[in-house]
């Protein structure tokens, strides 16, 4: 086979690759600057993105232009990326083990190398042939995340060591079994040819992918539209300004698919029942931005034409970014606090300090607001992504830890930063082109 | 001539280094409907959206309804209908959720236009606008343009998408609109048939500038194709036509186009180089052909 041809072909789709090669590093970077090691969550959680970054290269590089490739070349292709993957899960198992426990390889290494796999293997197969992956990401991901944390915690260590072979073998058949999918789908496969895929992976490339996720008859996309609904008929009924009445429908139709009923329902039991880790506070509202950033640049080129004065479309924007995530971290708080009352629960709650999250929740928006939406390619806001939040997440617990700075004060310094960059943001929008 | 509505000075609009327009000047009187002619890439959609505010421009002026396109007042806005080429509809909401939304905007919103247009274009308010195909979800645009009777409509290859019936009805529906003669209308397009139907001037964009503006009665006056037989058969060495568009040789003649033709002209060219000129009428479609013509 020619090897050539497969590394230009992997070049092409040079930024995901830039990102699967500096993904690692950032790890470390993060994990040595925080004191704990990341709980399997957390792993779990890096193991789903990768897997969703790892299915889009595949559908853009393979699949796409399958009529071009011979099976045998896209059996190479596929395997190259999916090798990568799992490369990189188990350089993030490293760096969280080399850190801070002390039986490097241990059968607990094992454990999380198959846990991290498992769940690799089982997105790579959900996000290929769901594009709903936004929906199953956070529940999934926590919840299997959870389920597998669960009995390490609290059974015998017997069960624990049984345990791992099953889970790590799992997850290499879902990864084999996805690749044996990919290397041997037809033209004639129906998932095969509804997913089409443009040249270049970038946010458009996003946006069109995921707009049948948003027009469907679903369950899902009527709790969008029954919300909005209800929204709009309160508001044309309220006697309040029509700058007001923009702020309230934009921020809701910007941000549905976080502050629908049916999703804040979803989101409330999920962060009741699962208990996710403090930095889930910033990791989350990071997550809507990167959204908004997809659906918010073709809505506000949209509405820049409507009667309303570009900088109070701006302020609207804004403000309507900061409103979504606040009312994101509310749910988070609300669930994850829910659990104190339920006696049972008490012991396993997290204890670290939340405010501080909470305000490097809404750092990380503003962060966003000032660098990631000016960029369009989908893989550089990943890795901004990934840096802001890590760095953002590794800063926070160096200082709860080592009590450099207080609480109070760090979040302060976050609130003033958040101001800061929004400000900066807010200068910088207004003298550039709107549209696209 | 009439009010100015829409007007450009000297506009130059570049990205990074590829400068799209190179001094656009442009001027739409009132009541005007002004076809805004160009090849793909002309630079149309760039002149349009510098004028609506959504692009900055690199230097020059443009003014809509004697504002500043740069930061257009509210009121201004409140008079001024566009509808892109690609449409930006929010696909998740129903028709009826999104006319409602777009209505909040608004203070002089007609619902009596809303629901005629939407029998007219046969469009269910329980739709999903995600759902409807490409050409019913540019009437929808219309649709949500024309309810709060806008006083400038400014539209960008609004019928590319549509089928024939759908462009009658468009251009029908236009004609309509236009027919009190106190809306200005900009209709960028590379359609010139629709174009010829409707719009009262034109103005084509070629290389970032404007090539001709004129009212389409005077462009198809002026703008003449000749056919040139040389009374000898030879066709004369190094003949000079003036204001020519483009020249084709045949070996018994030459085909060329002119603009600003004049009788005068014709019979000094046939004094001077011995020839007998036959002269045809062009339509809006030859003339755009012409003036893009590299021969």
């Amino acid at each position: 086979m020619n090897y050539w041809i497969l590394l230009r072909r992997s070049f092409r789709s040079f930024p995901f690759l830039l990102i699967i090669f500096f993904m690692p590093p950032l790890f470390f970077y993060g994990l040595f600057f925080a004191k704990s090691s990341a709980p399997l969550s957390v792993l779990g959680m890096l193991s789903a993105l990768l897997a969703w970054a790892v299915v889009s290269i595949i559908k853009a590089d393979t699949c796409r232009k399958s009529t071009l490739i011979i099976p045998y070349f896209r059996k190479r292709v596929s395997t190259f990326y999916i090798s990568v993957g799992i490369f990189i899960i188990c350089l993030f198992v490293l760096a969280d083990f080399f850190k801070n426990r002390e039986i490097v390889l241990g059968l607990d290494f094992f454990f999380f190398i198959g846990a991290s796999l498992f769940i690799y293997g089982f997105f790579l197969f959900v996000s290929h042939f769901f594009p709903i992956w936004i929906a199953f990401s956070g529940f999934f991901v926590l919840f299997i995340s959870k389920t597998l944390h669960v009995p390490y915690a609290n059974v015998p260590y017997a069960t624990f060591q049984f345990m791992t072979i099953p889970i790590f073998i799992i997850g290499l058949i879902l990864i084999i079994l996805y690749r044996h999918k990919i290397v041997y789908m037809t033209e004639e496969n129906n998932l095969f040819r509804a997913q089409k895929y443009p040249d270049t992976f970038n946010i458009r490339s996003i946006r069109n992918a995921t707009k049948s996720y948003y027009t469907k008859k679903g369950f899902w996309t009527n709790g969008f539209r029954f919300t909005f609904e209800t929204f709009l008929s309160i508001v044309e009924k309220l006697n309040i300004s029509r700058v007001f009445k923009v702020f309230i429908l934009n921020t809701l139709k910007t941000n549905i698919n976080w502050l629908s009923f049916l999703t804040i329902l979803f989101l409330l039991m999920s962060f009741m029942f699962l208990k996710p880790p403090v930095y889930f506070l910033v990791f989350f509202p990071a997550i809507l931005m990167w959204n908004a950033i997809i659906y918010g640049k073709k809505y506000f080129a949209a509405d820049a034409t409507k009667p309303i004065a570009i900088k109070k479309l701006f302020i609207t924007e804004y403000a309507g970014y900061y409103a979504s995530s606040m009312m994101l971290i509310f749910i988070m708080f609300i669930g994850m606090k829910m659990p104190n009352i339920i006696k049972r629960y008490n012991d396993i709650m997290p204890n670290e300090p939340i405010l501080p999250y909470i305000f490097g929740g809404l750092f990380v928006i503003s962060l966003s607001l000032l660098i990631m939406r000016r960029l369009l390619n989908a893989a550089i806001n990943y890795l901004i992504l990934f840096l802001s939040v890590g760095a953002t997440i590794a800063i926070i617990k160096l200082s709860i830890n080592t009590k450099i700075i207080n609480t109070v004060a760090l979040s302060g310094i976050l609130m003033i930063l958040t101001i800061l960059f929004s400000l900066i943001s807010f200068k910088l929008d207004i003298k550039r082109d709107i549209a696209s | 001539m009439g009010e100015i509505i829409i007007s450009t000075k000297d506009l130059y609009k570049s990205f990074k280094k590829k400068e799209v327009l190179k001094g656009l000047n442009l001027n739409v009187n009132k009541g005007s409907i002004y076809g805004f002619l160009g090849k793909n890439g002309a630079g149309k959609t760039t002149a349009i959206k510098c004028l609506l505010g959504l692009f900055r421009q690199t230097d020059g002026n443009s003014n809509i309804l004697g504002y500043g396109s740069g930061d257009l007042p509210e009121e201004a806005k409140a008079r001024i209908g566009y509808i892109p080429q690609e449409n930006d509809l929010v696909e998740w909401m129903k028709v009826s959720q999104l006319i409602r939304y777009t209505k909040i905007f608004y203070d002089r919103w007609d619902d009596a236009i809303t629901e005629k247009l939407l029998k007219r274009f046969e469009i269910s308010e329980k739709d999903i606008v995600g759902e409807l195909s490409t050409g019913q979800a540019q009437r929808l645009a219309v649709v949500l343009t024309l309810s709060f009777d806008p006083d400038v409509l400014i539209l960008d290859e609004p019928v590319a998408s549509l089928d024939p019936e759908g462009r009658r009805n468009f251009l029908e529906t236009i004609l309509d609109v236009a027919k009190d003669g106190k809306r200005t209308i900009l209709l960028s397009s590379h359609i010139t048939s629709d174009v010829e139907r409707i719009a009262d001037t034109i103005g084509i964009l070629k290389d970032g500038t404007i090539q001709v503006e004129r009212p389409i009665e005077d462009l198809k006056d002026s703008v003449k194709r000749l056919r040139i037989v040389p009374r000898d058969g030879v066709i004369p060495e190094g003949i000079n036509i003036p204001n020519l568009l483009d020249m084709k040789k045949e070996p018994n003649f030459i085909m060329a186009t002119v603009h600003d033709y004049s009788e005068d002209a014709k019979h000094t060219l046939e004094a001077n180089y011995k020839v007998n000129i036959d002269v045809f009428d062009l339509n809006l479609e030859d003339i755009f052909l012409s003036y893009h013509s590299n021969s």
